[in-house]
């Protein structure tokens, strides 16, 4: 068990920056998420953490002790790396068993760890196998084995079900967060996928370009985004991203965009430097975004693109004049539109946030 | 097969029959010569098959007499005590050019394989420069240099000279192979394993059947070479077994002995081959240099 902390750790290659100035405060027990997409230095926070990185700045500490230049096996962590990589030429056994050789346990010892460890992960009958013999969730089950015969402080995966089916996915999520709870062990988990981070973290830090963008419970995350690519990240269907300004309107302060006219949402009515004219960013999720036949001032108009039908619901996928980005709107099941048709959209302005295009961040509510 | 058109299927099979023949059938002719006597070989037409086939040129060319069906008997060949001290000076090159290569160039192919270093692609393509060059190119210079340090008709010389070949060739082979070996160091290194550690003890048993190629490979070079031991060796007491074999061609020639010494010569190449056929396919040559 370990509280793991980051002060200032940077990395820095060559010339090119992979993690700015990075804090983070990991608590013990808990299930961190790092999100983001490829390069955008998870990774390297993790292989810092894990000692196979040396950051070129900054300190690293477990329950207070720093292990910035201690090598990894002395931070007593167990890693899972991507496809949950195994030994090829050694058997499952065998390869658990390359996690206690450096541990000066006896033989018996040994062996009695490999059962415990085996047991909780059901794959007994698989420790005589080849990692060419097992399956993608076997082999990721024999790499948690693997992980936690060693009863490490923390558990460091990274990306450990990447290359897994989606249905294959659902449930070793599950049985990862089952395990951590009940073996009540720090984790951190490296994902570039967005459901994953929301399932399984009791925080996400989602990343981008060397900076975390936010560090928070996945509630916050999804309800409370600080940035634009926070929000516009986190979530399926994305975001629905409205570029226009701010317009005063009769003692109210309204929202342009395009032909679209609307109230800000209230919450941000007592914001005082709300000025008429501003640039900003109104930002939806789908499921409050509403599709109507009828043009109205509240409106927005938009072609149907393209429409995907998912069972229980159903996505539009609109173009938008004057709006880079696409939009779309949860719809009910038996939605029907034919793609090039004019409809028209509605955001919920109850629901509605506002981002600062320049600066990308969330406009504060006052 | 594949479901082809019968076409395409009749040009495979032509196209295999082709590649068969072109590789089976000399090696076939010189087999069915060390069974004729030189008045068959010199038959015309040839026959396809030896009309009286004996192993009469396999006793000479090891030193002994073989009487023929005829009564007549095939006296021992006047080159058997070179082709006798050929295999036995070939082996011992081979094995010692083979154990060298395989020294020097597994770790070398692993660091360039799996290591981030300063330079080290200048350096790799100065290893690799000399597999572009042909061999007969630093002959001379070799013979000068060896008249001078009194290595001219010794092993020791002509296993210095082959191990500048194989080893550049061996280093590029391996590059690739090691570069597609899973990047299992990282698991190594969370293990608490020290890096000699597991370039010894993990990836040395994981690269094992590249390995291997690469050990048979330094071992048919060397087997086979045959220009350097030509100029530095031939004649002497540190005669290869190939530069034995072409004695026939200069003093004496006896067609079906010379047959029978080149196949003596085939043999070991061709059973190291079928024995390593299966790990050849695993080898990745690709462009080492990246």
């Amino acid at each position: 068990m370990a509280r793991i902390r980051l002060d200032g750790v940077r990395k820095v290659y060559g010339s090119q920056v992979a993690v700015h100035q990075m804090d983070l405060d990991i608590a013990d027990g808990e299930l961190l998420v790092l999100l983001g997409p490829s390069g955008c230095g998870k990774t390297t926070t993790m292989n810092m953490i894990a000692g196979l990185t040396e950051p070129s700045a900054g300190r690293i500490t477990f329950d207070g002790a720093d292990v910035t230049s201690q090598p990894p096996h002395h931070r007593n962590i167990a890693m899972v790396f991507q496809s949950s990589l195994l030994y090829p030429h050694l058997t499952a056994r065998q390869n658990i068993a390359m996690s206690l050789k450096r541990s000066g346990l006896s033989q018996s010892a040994v062996a009695e760890r490999i059962t415990e460890a085996a047991t909780v992960l059901d794959i007994a009958r698989l420790l005589d196998k080849m990692p060419s013999e097992l399956s993608g969730g076997e082999r990721q089950r024999v790499a948690t084995a693997k992980a936690i015969v060693r009863h490490p402080a923390a558990f460091l995966l990274d990306e450990p079900l990447a290359a897994l089916d989606a249905a294959l996915r659902l449930v070793l999520r599950s049985e990862l967060v089952n395990l951590q709870k009940r073996l009540n062990t720090t984790m951190i988990f490296v994902t570039h996928d967005q459901t994953e981070a929301m399932t399984m973290g009791d925080r996400i830090a989602v990343m981008r370009g060397g900076t975390v963008q936010q560090i928070g419970c996945p509630d916050d995350i999804y309800n409370r985004p600080e940035t634009l690519f926070v929000a516009g990240f986190v979530g399926s269907p994305p975001m629905n991203f409205f570029e226009g300004e701010t317009r005063a309107s009769d003692g109210h302060v309204g929202f342009a965009a395009g032909p679209m006219r609307g109230r800000v949402p209230a919450p941000y009515a007592g914001n005082k430097r709300l000025a008429a004219g501003q640039p900003v960013t109104l930002a939806v999720r789908p499921q409050h975004l509403r599709v109507q036949q009828a043009a109205s001032a509240e409106a927005m108009p938009a072609t149907v693109f393209a429409l995907e039908h998912l069972g229980k619901e159903s996505v539009v996928i609109f173009d938008a004049p004057g709006q880079p980005a696409k939009l779309r709107a949860i719809v009910e099941p038996g939605f029907n539109a034919r793609v090039g048709e004019r409809l028209h959209v509605v955001p919920d302005m109850t629901q509605a946030l506002l981002f600062d295009p320049q600066t990308e961040r969330a406009i504060p509510v006052r | 097969m594949m479901g082809t058109s019968p076409l395409a299927r009749i040009g495979l099979v032509v196209a295999l029959v082709i590649a068969l023949l072109w590789t089976v059938l000399p090696l076939y002719w010189v087999l069915k010569f060390a069974f004729e006597t030189s008045g068959e070989i010199a038959l015309f037409p040839p026959p396809l098959f030896p009309p009286h086939p004996q192993p009469g040129a396999f006793y000479s060319i090891f030193g002994f007499p073989y009487k023929l069906a005829s009564g007549n008997t095939l006296l021992p060949s006047g080159q058997s005590h070179q082709i006798l001290l050929g295999l036995r000076n070939s082996l011992i090159v081979a094995v010692i050019v083979t154990a060298i290569t395989l020294i020097v160039v597994v770790p070398l192919a692993y660091v360039f394989a799996r290591l981030e270093f300063r330079h080290r692609n200048k350096l790799l393509t100065a290893v690799l420069l000399a597999v572009s060059s042909p061999p007969v190119s630093t002959l001379i210079p070799f013979y000068a240099l060896y008249v001078q340090l009194d290595l001219v008709n010794t092993l020791t010389g002509l296993i210095i000279v082959t191990l500048t070949i194989t080893i550049p060739f061996v280093t590029w082979m391996l590059i690739g192979f090691f570069r597609n070996l899973p990047p299992v160091e990282r698991l190594a290194r969370i293990d608490g394993f020290s890096r000699v550690y597991t370039f010894a003890r993990i990836m040395v048993p994981l690269g094992r059947g590249g390995i291997a190629v690469a050990a048979g490979i330094a071992f048919l070079f060397s087997w086979n070479e045959y220009v350097y031991a030509q100029v530095l060796v031939t004649g002497s007491e540190a005669v290869t077994l190939p530069a034995a074999v072409s004695g026939f061609l200069f003093q004496d020639p006896e067609p079906s002995q010379l047959a029978a010494s080149m196949w003596l010569s085939v043999l070991p190449p061709f059973l190291l081959c079928f024995f390593l056929q299966k790990h050849i396919g695993e080898m990745n040559l690709v462009d080492p240099v990246r």
